[in-house]
């Protein structure tokens, strides 16, 4: 997935920054109201982390501006304000979810796949798609009841491609969803990441089940 | 429990028997004289009667019987009537006492009337029967030869009869009053409880209004004049609890805000650690560390403004040298100042004063602590510290004057995000809160165009005597 977090506490911004990454998500960071609101315009993000009160543009005033124009982003708002009226105001805003600090890690993670999840009409986190089993939750994988081990980034490329299981994802895509802005990725990286994933999916003597649609890109059905 | 309806029910049941008794016994004796005076009036007439009719005849004392019958005297009659010579010698006596029962009375019993004028009293008869009598000194007619100058009269009448009317009288009024007072204790009652209804639904409305609806007002518009002033001051109370109970809720809304980030922050850190033990490195403890101590003095200086709030802080004046207790501070924001290229202009009056040197250092390590950190990199503080304050000016060109009122506010900040580190927005409420309990006066102001003055100002009963080293050398 990727997640855009606006959050002006350096701290947790680059805490949450780095715990998310570490579970497989491509992470882009916003130090204030203004960045984020740039950020949340110009990039895809599959899920936005918002702070509440920010300096330069309050995460309010640029969450109002998104819905406003027509960005329909889910955005999960993350505050230390955790008064009902406050938590209404936020959900009336636009908001999809929101989160009083402090909080558990583990709490922000499965909101952000809940969201997720329901963004792309999948609210159940257990996936099949041929002989595969995918639980997004537990972020296990099976294929025919054989547990697969996958790295947090094959399981990440996983989940972009069940999000449209058949349809054919560019290299582009996959990588805007891949990787961060800071990251600097090899322009053979997502080849390299498919051909990973492929192996582990479908050993030898089994169907491919991650098909490559020359000069269009790729597709994952059985 | 004491209940006012109760008590007024009592006193006023109380209050109107007694005037009933007054009254009742009032007309008793109002009816009894009356009824005396007549009785006197009539047995008065009758006896002048006899008085007229009486006569000397043939050497004896007649008086005529038609005259006698006329006036209740004659056989049968219910007067009766004896003359007597003072010496008690029984000269004539009326047909009536002839009579069955009454013969046996003689009325020798009475003295002898001394002067002129009638007198009445009351005695029984001789067969219990009460009477009342008339005596007068007589003098018949035709009494040429004087002999009966020494002769009265008693002449007499039952008061049966008037006992008889006093005693229903007494017995009715007695019932009256007796009913009266039962009835009027319900009715008493009943006024009372719609009198007192007033106050008992002013009591249900305080009674239902609780810590959570302070915003209730209590209604004064169709109360009785007496309970307006209650309610009004009542009105009054429940305006300052909702102003104490909704400063509270801020302060303790704004504490816990202020709080949460930081916690957030130390269990974002340590979660990442838990996770992916490679991502604990001695860096982020120390980032837990000094969230840690930013923790720590938030809660300092709100532990401080509570004690102050409730009054618990104690104020313990010592000897202080100014000098000592300035360096004291500054020293802790020395590298600060360095590392913001800060130019600091510092005057301290070297003087011992008297003060607690707890609260002044607090006072002055927040001015000095603000200036620190919040003027513009490179530029100018001035500090001025002596017996009669301290005063710190520094630039701050964002300051608008509209927003110079509410610097001594709690938890307010310009900027509204609260994202600047170790800086909660209590610092100059703490300044505020300290310079009280020391009896000292705060201000801001702008003594030139975007730049901050902010003065505490003590009383003169602070200084003591000056030190005799020299001033307190600028520090860099």
């Amino acid at each position: 997935m990727k997640l855009l977090i606006v959050e002006d506490s350096p701290r947790l911004r680059e805490t949450l920054g780095k715990a998310l990454s570490k579970m497989g998500h491509a992470v882009d960071l916003a130090v204030d109201g203004t960045e984020g609101d740039f950020m949340g315009r110009m990039g895809k993000y599959d899920v936005v982390v918002l702070d509440r009160m920010l300096p330069g543009k309050d995460g309010m005033e640029v969450l109002r501006d998104w819905r406003r124009d027509g960005i329909a982003t889910p955005v999960i708002l993350l505050t230390a304000l955790d008064g009902v009226e406050q938590k209404v105001c936020g959900l009336g805003c636009g908001a999809d979810d929101y989160l009083t600090k402090p909080f558990a890690l583990e709490e922000l993670v499965a909101r952000i796949e809940a969201l997720s999840r329901r963004v792309y009409s999948q609210p159940d986190p257990r996936v099949r798609i041929g002989p595969l089993e995918i639980d997004t939750a537990s972020k296990t994988v099976s294929r025919d009841g054989t547990a697969v081990l996958l790295t947090a980034r094959e399981f990440s490329l996983l989940e972009c491609l069940i999000r449209r299981p058949g349809r054919v994802l560019s290299r582009a895509q996959i990588e805007e969803s891949l990787y961060s802005e800071n990251d600097s990725p090899l322009s053979n990286a997502v080849d390299a990441a498919i051909y990973s994933l492929r192996r582990k999916l479908s050993p030898p003597g089994t169907a491919p089940l991650i098909h490559t649609r020359r000069g269009l890109g790729y597709c994952l059905e059985p | 429990m004491i209940s006012i309806r109760r008590r007024l029910t009592f006193l006023l049941c109380l209050a109107m028997a007694g005037l009933f008794v007054v009254a009742g016994a009032g007309v008793f004796f109002v009816m009894k004289k009356i009824l005396y005076q007549r009785f006197d009036e009539t047995l008065a007439a009758k006896a002048g009667a006899l008085i007229t009719a009486s006569e000397v005849d043939d050497g004896g004392l007649e008086i005529d019987f038609t005259v006698q019958d006329f006036a209740g005297f004659g056989k049968g009659g219910e007067d009766f009537f004896e003359i007597r010579r003072n010496n008690g010698d029984l000269l004539l006596r009326s047909p009536s006492l002839r009579g069955e029962g009454k013969a046996i009375d003689r009325f020798d019993r009475f003295t002898p009337p001394i002067g002129d004028l009638p007198v009445f009293r009351n005695d029984g008869l001789a067969n219990g029967e009460p009477a009342r009598f008339y005596l007068r000194k007589i003098s018949p007619k035709d009494d040429e030869r004087g002999q009966f100058k020494d002769i009265y009269l008693i002449a007499g009448g039952p008061i049966v009869a008037i006992q008889r009317e006093l005693a229903i009288l007494g017995t009715v009024l007695a019932a009256i009053g007796g009913l009266t007072i039962l009835l009027m204790i319900p009715i008493v009652r009943y006024g009372m409880g719609k009198g007192l209804r007033p106050l008992d639904t002013l009591s249900g409305k305080i009674s239902s209004i609780g810590s959570e609806d302070l915003t209730e007002r209590l209604p004064t518009g169709n109360l009785p004049a007496e309970l307006k002033p209650l309610a009004a001051g009542l009105n009054g109370w429940l305006r300052q609890l909702e102003e104490s109970f909704e400063r509270e809720r801020r302060f303790s809304s704004h504490a816990a805000h202020e709080l949460r980030t930081p916690l957030a922050e130390i269990r974002s850190i340590a979660e990442l650690g838990k996770l992916w033990p490679e991502e604990a490195t001695p860096e982020r403890c120390a980032e837990i560390v000094t969230v840690t101590g930013e923790m720590e003095t938030l809660l300092d200086k709100l532990a401080l403004l509570a004690r102050a709030d409730a009054g618990r802080q104690p104020v313990e004046p010592q000897d202080c040298e100014l000098g000592l207790m300035v360096s004291a501070v500054t020293a802790r924001f020395d590298s600060m100042a360095k590392e913001r290229e800060l130019k600091i202009q510092m005057s301290v009056q070297d003087e011992i004063v008297r003060t607690d040197p707890v609260i002044w250092t607090t006072i002055f390590q927040n001015l000095y602590g603000n200036a620190i950190s919040h003027s513009p990199i490179g530029s100018v503080i001035t500090v001025e510290v002596g017996s009669g304050g301290i005063s710190v000016s520094n630039p701050a060109p964002d300051l608008t004057s509209e927003e110079l009122v509410h610097l001594f506010e709690r938890f307010w900040r310009k900027d509204e995000s609260r994202s600047g580190y170790g800086h909660s927005g209590l610092g100059l409420s703490v300044v505020r809160a300290s310079s009280d309990l020391l009896g000292g006066k705060h201000s801001a102001s702008f003594p030139e165009p975007g730049v901050l003055r902010v003065e505490v100002s003590f009383p003169k009963s602070l200084i003591l005597e000056p030190v005799s080293h020299a001033e307190h050398a600028p520090a860099a």
